[in-house]
Formats: C-alpha cells, structure tokens, sequence
C-alpha cells in the first residue's frame, strides 16, 4: 500500500484587513488525504476560496488554522503551514509545483529558457533542461518559431501554455494547478489534460481546481467541497 | 541550507542618544526621531540571516533604514550596538569586532557592493577597464596581462562592449554604469553581494535588462546578496524571501510572494496595495 503523500487536516484561511478593520474569511475546516498518483480536485462556486486553499498548502498565503502534513521524498513529513521559509524554498525548487495563471517572467530571457529555468535551478545540464523544455512546448503546440522570443509580447493564452509548459518541466511530487486550463482551445486543453494524466501515472500527486467539470469527472480521484463563506465584521 | 551572514539586533543611532531613545521610536510612534534628544533611529534591533547562494530582500520607503543596515554590514558605517557574523572559508568573522585591516580586506576581496549611485562605486576618473582593475590589484593578481584579460571578460559578462574598456565611465550611460559597477563588485568572485537600489533611476526597459543580468549571473555563481529596494518588482523578480522595514525596524520577514500576495502587517497591506 502506497502512503499518504499530502494529508490536509482542517485547514483555515481568512483575511484580516486592517485598513478596513474587517476579518474576511476564506475557507475553514478543509480535511483530505492524497496518495501519489491522485489528483484532488477542489470544487465550489466562484469566490468559496479553492484558490486561496491552494495558495495556503503552497504557503503563498500563510495559513490560519489547521495543518498541511507533506512527506517529503527522503520520507520525512513536514507541516508545510509552519514550516521554516527555508524548507519551502527547498522544497518548491525540488519537489512541489504551482501553476498559476499568470506568467512573471523578465522581458530578456527566451521562451525556451523560461520554461527549463526550473530544471537548470536544480542542477539539471543545460542541454538537457533545453530538451526537455522542447517537448513539453512542443507538446503545448507553441511553434518553434517563437521559442527564442520572450513571451512577454506572447498572447495571453500562449502565456498561460508557456507557464504550463513550464510547470510540468519542472514536474515535482506534488503539483498544484489553478485552473490549468482556462481559457485554452480544445486542442491545447486536451494537450494539458494528457499531460496531467502522463504526470499522474509517473506517481505525482495533485491538487486542482478546474472551471469544467467534465475535466473533474476525468481527472479527479477525490473531490473536495468548498462553500463559499459569510464575511463578518470585527470591531 | 548554511548561513553566511548572521545579524543579530543590529542598532545604529544617529545622534548623542539617550535611554528613552528605543522606547519612542519605531512604528507604533510612526517616528524614528526621539523626542528627547533629537537623535535619529536609523537602525534598531535588525536580526536576520542570510543563507548561501540566497537572494534576500529588504523592502521598505525612503528613511526605512534599509540602506542604513546594508552599508553598516559593508563597513560603510558602523553600528552603535549589535553584532554580525560573517560565515567564510570556514571561518566565522565577527564583523564589528576586527581591527580596520581585516575589516578591509573582507571588503576589498570576500564582499561586493553596487551602489545606486554609480559614483559611489566607480572611480570616475580611471577607465572602466582601469575600476575592474583596481579591485584585482587588492586581490593576489599581479601580471598586468592576467588583470587585463580578466577584466575584459568580467565587463563581456555584464555587457560592456570591450571597445568601451578605456573609456572613462563618467561618459557611460546609467544602465552601462551600473553594468561596470556590477562587474566591479564580481571581480573577486566574492561570496557576498549587497545590492543598493541598483536599479533606481534607470528606464524602465534598462531595469529590466540589469535585473535579468543580475539574476543570471547569481544563478552562474550562486553568490548570496542582500538586495535592497523599495520597488515591488525588483523584490518580485529577485528574491525568494523579503524583509520589511519601517522607522528603523524589522516590521514582517516571509517568502516574498508571501509577503507580496498575503502581508500580516498593516504596514506592509498598505506598501504592497499601493503599488501601481
């Protein structure tokens, strides 16, 4: 039996704005386990907090409550909502993935650089950070014509397949995608959908949130419930 | 991860100083000045470490003290109280506590600093060739061809045209300025980096090219750096964790997009929300 790789224990995020004097919350008392290879989807209306979940195990939002107990590949298990800053950065370089929707990258560097930056990160040999990259974009359907150019002047969905593209480079243990396939084509969502099932099959476990629920049906092997939250007033 | 740097309640004041100085300062009195005896706090109670081959930024507006903290680790100044420690082939150098010599010589060879203002870095009156040069002199090297050559592939590096090599860097441009001043700092292949508002001044589209220099060649070196800024986007693109300063003190500490997307401190909600 394979053992648990992420085990989420009545995790909490809220908001206290102090401008504003106002505690927003955004998600309470979110429990579930993943093993490798699973995919749990996060699902709920707009505006329930499943990206704010998703920011808070990846530690981009600190938590507020619970725990986020993650067994690291030498076997040790780390609560990512307290751990050390250090050990996040490590982990994020080696072992954990974010897709986000928005691509941050310096106006300079080429497409093809972007997307084997992670692996070079980690040690890997440029040239083979490079081939690697080189599929994954080419399996993106990004023409090679454009992989020396910066995606800083790409459109908006040839950013979000870069960033993709990017994402599944660098692989990891655990993955976390934010809408990976908004506002995709058919032909690029199915492209990310087999990449997703490619990536599961190799044994990594995700976390997803999907705008289409057919593709939660395909992918997902546990699906979470989030409800959307009352904001409350603190004096 | 092993450290290389270690601070610990770092404090420069300003001034003749008194006991209550501490005591009316700092965010919660939104001054840095004490009512009682004028005296400015610059710096109060900075600890932080820095880890090798790390990017660390310190964030906060005009007069924060970011500045203040990073020249006092460059013996550009020196604290009132506190110390650092300075972790280095082996050695643990306790900063404050070395006679002026050795103090130098950490400067000269084991630490680099760029300024914003490239005057401070540069020497405006020999080539740009000539500032790579001086520093190497510091250093062992001692065959004017050795020092040449190095010099010309250390300014190759950071994208100054070697037909520029003799020219002085008066007549250079900002962006190229701070490229030699970069190149300068490099020479050494010092371990420690403190970068000052580097990118400050420049055009947009120069920002950006110093900025990917500079991420580039930390990547090629894994050189640590201490970056200081009150730009959002410079701790964005460089860093991975981000400190906060206000009114001389260390307010928030946390992984950059952390401290950019989720900031604890009212302080740091209305700096990241007021950004453009």
């Amino acid at each position: 039996m394979t053992e648990t790789i992420l085990s989420v224990r009545d995790l909490g995020k809220g908001f206290y704005i102090h401008d504003r004097a106002k505690h927003v919350p955004a998600a309470e008392g979110i429990s579930f386990d993943l093993k490798p290879g699973q995919l749990a989807a996060l699902v709920g209306p707009s505006g329930a907090g499943k990206s704010s979940l998703l920011k808070a195990i990846y530690r981009t939002y600190v938590p507020s409550s619970g725990q986020v107990i993650y067994r690291t590949a030498v076997g040790d298990l780390v609560d990512l909502a307290t751990a050390p800053e250090t050990a996040i950065t490590d982990l994020r370089r080696a072992e954990i993935g974010f897709v986000t929707q928005f691509l941050h990258c310096l106006p300079r560097l080429s497409t093809l650089d972007v997307v084997a930056r992670p692996l070079l990160q980690q040690g890997v040999a440029r040239e083979a950070a490079h081939d690697k990259a080189a599929r994954m974009l080419a399996a993106l359907a990004i023409p090679e014509q454009l992989w020396d150019a910066t995606p800083a002047t790409f459109s908006g969905g040839e950013r979000q397949r870069v960033n993709i593209a990017r994402s599944f480079t660098q692989g990891g243990r655990l993955m976390l995608l934010d809408e990976p396939t908004a506002s995709l084509d058919p032909v690029a969502r199915e492209n990310v959908c087999a990449m997703i099932e490619a990536a599961k099959a190799e044994g990594a476990a995700m976390v997803g949130i999907f705008h289409d629920m057919a593709l939660v049906e395909r992918l997902a092997d546990v699906k979470i419930e989030v409800q959307r939250k009352a904001f409350e007033d603190v004096a | 991860m092993k450290p290389i740097l270690d601070v610990e309640t770092l404090t420069r004041i300003h001034g003749p100083g008194c006991p209550a100085c501490l005591d009316v300062t700092g965010p919660e009195h939104d001054t840095n000045i004490c009512r009682h005896c004028g005296s400015v706090v610059a710096v109060a109670g900075a600890s932080l470490r820095l880890h090798k081959g790390e990017v660390l930024g310190i964030m906060g507006e005009s007069g924060s003290g970011k500045s203040s903290l990073v020249k006092m680790l460059y013996f550009d100044d020196k604290p009132t109280s506190g110390r650092a420690i300075f972790h280095d082939e082996g050695q643990a150098h306790d900063l404050f506590a070395l006679n002026e010599a050795q103090q130098l010589r950490l400067r000269d060879m084991r630490m680099g600093m760029v300024y914003q203002n490239p005057s401070l870095g540069l020497n405006f009156d020999i080539s740009a060739g000539g500032n790579i040069a001086e520093r190497l002199l510091m250093s062992d090297e001692l065959s004017y061809r050795a020092i040449r050559e190095k010099a010309t592939a250390l300014l190759a590096r950071t994208e100054v045209p070697p037909a520029r090599m003799d020219e002085l860097p008066r007549n250079f441009s900002g962006g190229m300025q701070q490229r030699v001043q970069i190149a300068r700092a490099l020479s050494t292949g010092a371990p420690l980096l403190f970068l000052d508002e580097v990118t400050t001044g420049l055009d947009l589209s120069v920002q950006a090219r110093i900025l990917d220099l500079i991420m580039e060649l930390q990547e090629v070196t894994g050189v640590s750096m201490l970056v200081v800024t009150h730009d959002l986007g410079v701790v964005r693109h460089l860093t991975t964790r981000t400190i906060v300063m206000k009114h001389g003190r260390i307010i928030e500490a946390g992984l950059t997009d952390q401290i950019l997307e989720d900031p604890q401190a009212a302080y740091t909600q209305q700096l990241v929300s007021s950004a453009l």
